[in-house]
């Protein structure tokens, strides 16, 4: 056991100086000159042999190194002590020759089997009592000092000591670790630190880190995000809807349905979230306004947050794109492996909305007018990439983003004009829609923040379709 | 390798140890007189003791040997671990000094 390093080092000075002499023999007779023999008194012999001795020094040293480097990864970077050993201890019964009273001081020591012991602390005899219990301690860590109980005979002479007797046998002694059994002993520590998805974070990193053999051939997980508490379920029930009105009566059931859930329907306009709840009065106050009346409309939440013991992880490949079902199914299944029973663990894809983005730039003297204008439709397309966008640390290369829950779904105006700015050889974007234009349809309008649908939610803009136009004013 | 290349075909390191003309360090033929030589030299130089992985080497100490000291001890004791080697042992004293003494070791072989 405690065998996970296997290094052989030779630390022998007699074999290292047979394979120096083997060496030189070797070589020459290879060369075309057999028939070299070593001589005690050869100079080479004799500095071979001291080279040796210094070699197997050294060798031995090294030789300790792979206990050495279990040592200090279990006790430096695991923090996982070696066990000590414990000293085995003796209760033993004193007699004394009188009743003058006395002090038997601690750490006098005494031999029980010829082993030593000593007394653990100062005990006093008061006078009129001529024996007392006195705790005896093995000088040493290890097992060899259980069982002994006599003879027991004090190392210095006490006159006033007339017998000592053991109250049974010395007890409690234990070996200190070795290294075989400590390596064995981390092993086992190690076993019960496997990685653990706890927060949200954790399940996104873990994503990430998934290995190739759980996913379908060639899935790779490039990006991820997890929300904790969130469901993405869709659950239907009915209520009464009002046109031009949000609230929504009657409502038959909140299971899965919370601030937050998108809810689709008859009558309910695209991108309609719940802004809050009440189940007292049965009704519910959507994002936007209903589009018709009717009662007993069937409705559809879709996503709930604040659920327990639930993480939805988020994940697309390297370029932003959705993975596959299978490989989300895969995944999520390897999620749940690594949680107690009764943990809810989704993986889902992050929903994606188009961005249109037309804008007008004036360039500087001296810049080239249709390389800025294509280094600035790059510099949008870059920002509004699904590959890119909210970035969350430049640390894991952006490998995680932000995303609802942490308050990044927002296709910020101003931003936007930002990112255009500041393109080298850009002046100034004129005001106004004319100057930039956004919006989630061909041929935008739109100067105002645009919010993303969904509780992961990715942009998508492309230069093929196109969806960023850029030109010169 | 050109057998002709090289006038030493199995040497052994010189004594005293001594680099050449060329840079190279000295070395001689095995078993030639320069060789044994360079072994007396060598067991010559060292006490009994004095190499640890070979205990046995060298001669004893003849720090407080007495006046004259016993030669014939001594080339025994060289003979013994050089067999080859045919010794002849010289003493000479200092006139300053009479504890300061020389050795000279003659060596010759048979046959060889």
């Amino acid at each position: 056991m405690g065998d996970f390093l296997d290094v052989v080092i030779d630390s022998d000075p007699t074999s290292i100086t047979d394979t120096g002499i083997e060496q030189i023999t070797s070589t020459l007779t290879t060369n075309g000159f057999p028939g070299w023999t070593p001589n005690d008194g050869d100079l080479e012999i004799i500095l071979l042999t001291i080279i040796a001795q210094m070699a197997a020094d050294v060798a031995s040293m090294a030789a300790q190194v792979p206990a050495a480097i279990f040592r200090a990864f279990g006790t430096k970077l695991i923090g996982v002590a070696y066990n000590q050993g414990a000293a085995a201890t003796l209760s033993t019964t004193w007699t004394l020759a009188d009743t003058l009273g006395h002090t038997i001081p601690g750490g006098t020591y005494v031999t029980v089997a010829d082993l030593g012991f000593y007394v653990e602390s100062d005990v006093i005899v008061n006078p009129g009592s001529s024996t007392t219990t006195v705790l005896l301690v093995a000088v040493d860590q290890g097992t060899s000092y259980n069982g002994v109980a006599s003879p027991i005979a004090t190392v210095d002479e006490v006159d006033w000591v007339l017998s000592i007797a053991a109250s049974g046998s010395a007890s409690g002694g234990a070996d200190p670790e070795d290294d075989d059994a400590y390596q064995d002993r981390l092993a086992t520590e190690l076993a019960l630190q496997a990685p653990r998805p706890i927060t949200a974070s954790d399940y996104a990193a873990m994503a990430l880190s998934a290995p190739s053999t759980i996913l379908p051939s060639g899935v790779v997980v490039g990006r991820a995000t997890a929300i904790d508490g969130y469901d993405p379920s869709a659950n239907v029930f009915t209520g009464n809807t009002t046109s031009r009105s949000a609230t929504v009566a009657s409502v038959s059931s909140f299971v899965g349905v919370t601030a937050g859930s998108v809810i689709t329907g008859a009558g309910i306009p695209a991108g309609t979230t719940v802004l809050s709840i009440n189940t007292g009065t049965s009704t519910l106050v959507l994002s936007q306004a209903a589009t018709a009346t009717a009662t007993g409309a069937s409705l559809t939440s879709t996503g709930s947050y604040g659920n327990s013991r639930t993480v939805t992880t988020f994940v697309t490949d390297p370029e932003g794109v959705a993975l596959s079902s299978p490989a989300m199914t895969a995944l999520a299944s390897w999620l749940l492996g690594y949680r107690e029973v009764n943990f809810l663990t989704y993986v889902v894809a992050p929903s994606y909305t188009p961005i249109y983005v037309t804008f007008q730039v004036h360039c500087l003297p001296g810049y080239d007018q249709t390389a800025t204008i294509t280094a600035a439709e790059n510099a949008i397309l870059n920002y509004l990439g699904p590959a890119t966008w909210g970035a969350a640390s430049a640390s894991n290369g952006g490998a995680q983003w932000l995303n609802s829950a942490q308050g990044f779904n927002v296709i910020r105006y101003n931003k936007l004009l930002g990112v255009i700015e500041n393109v080298p050889g850009v002046d100034y974007v004129p005001p106004g829609s004319t100057g930039l234009a956004i919006g989630t349809t061909a041929s935008p309008s739109g100067t105002s923040d645009i919010t993303l649908i969904g509780p992961a939610p990715l942009p998508q803009s492309d230069s093929t379709t196109p969806t960023v136009v850029g030109s010169a004013v | 390798m050109d057998r002709d290349a090289f006038v030493i075909e199995l040497p052994h390191f010189g004594a005293p140890f001594a680099f050449g003309m060329k840079g190279t360090v000295d070395v001689v033929e095995q078993d030639t007189v320069e060789h044994v030589a360079a072994c007396v030299f060598n067991i010559a130089s060292c006490t009994v003791g004095q190499v640890p992985m070979l205990p046995d080497l060298g001669i004893s100490d003849l720090t407080a040997s007495t006046v004259p000291v016993d030669t014939d001890g001594l080339v025994a004791e060289i003979a013994g671990q050089e067999p080859r080697a045919q010794l002849m042992a010289t003493e000479s004293g200092s006139q300053l000094d009479v504890t300061l003494r020389t050795i000279q070791l003659n060596v010759s072989t048979q046959g060889r």
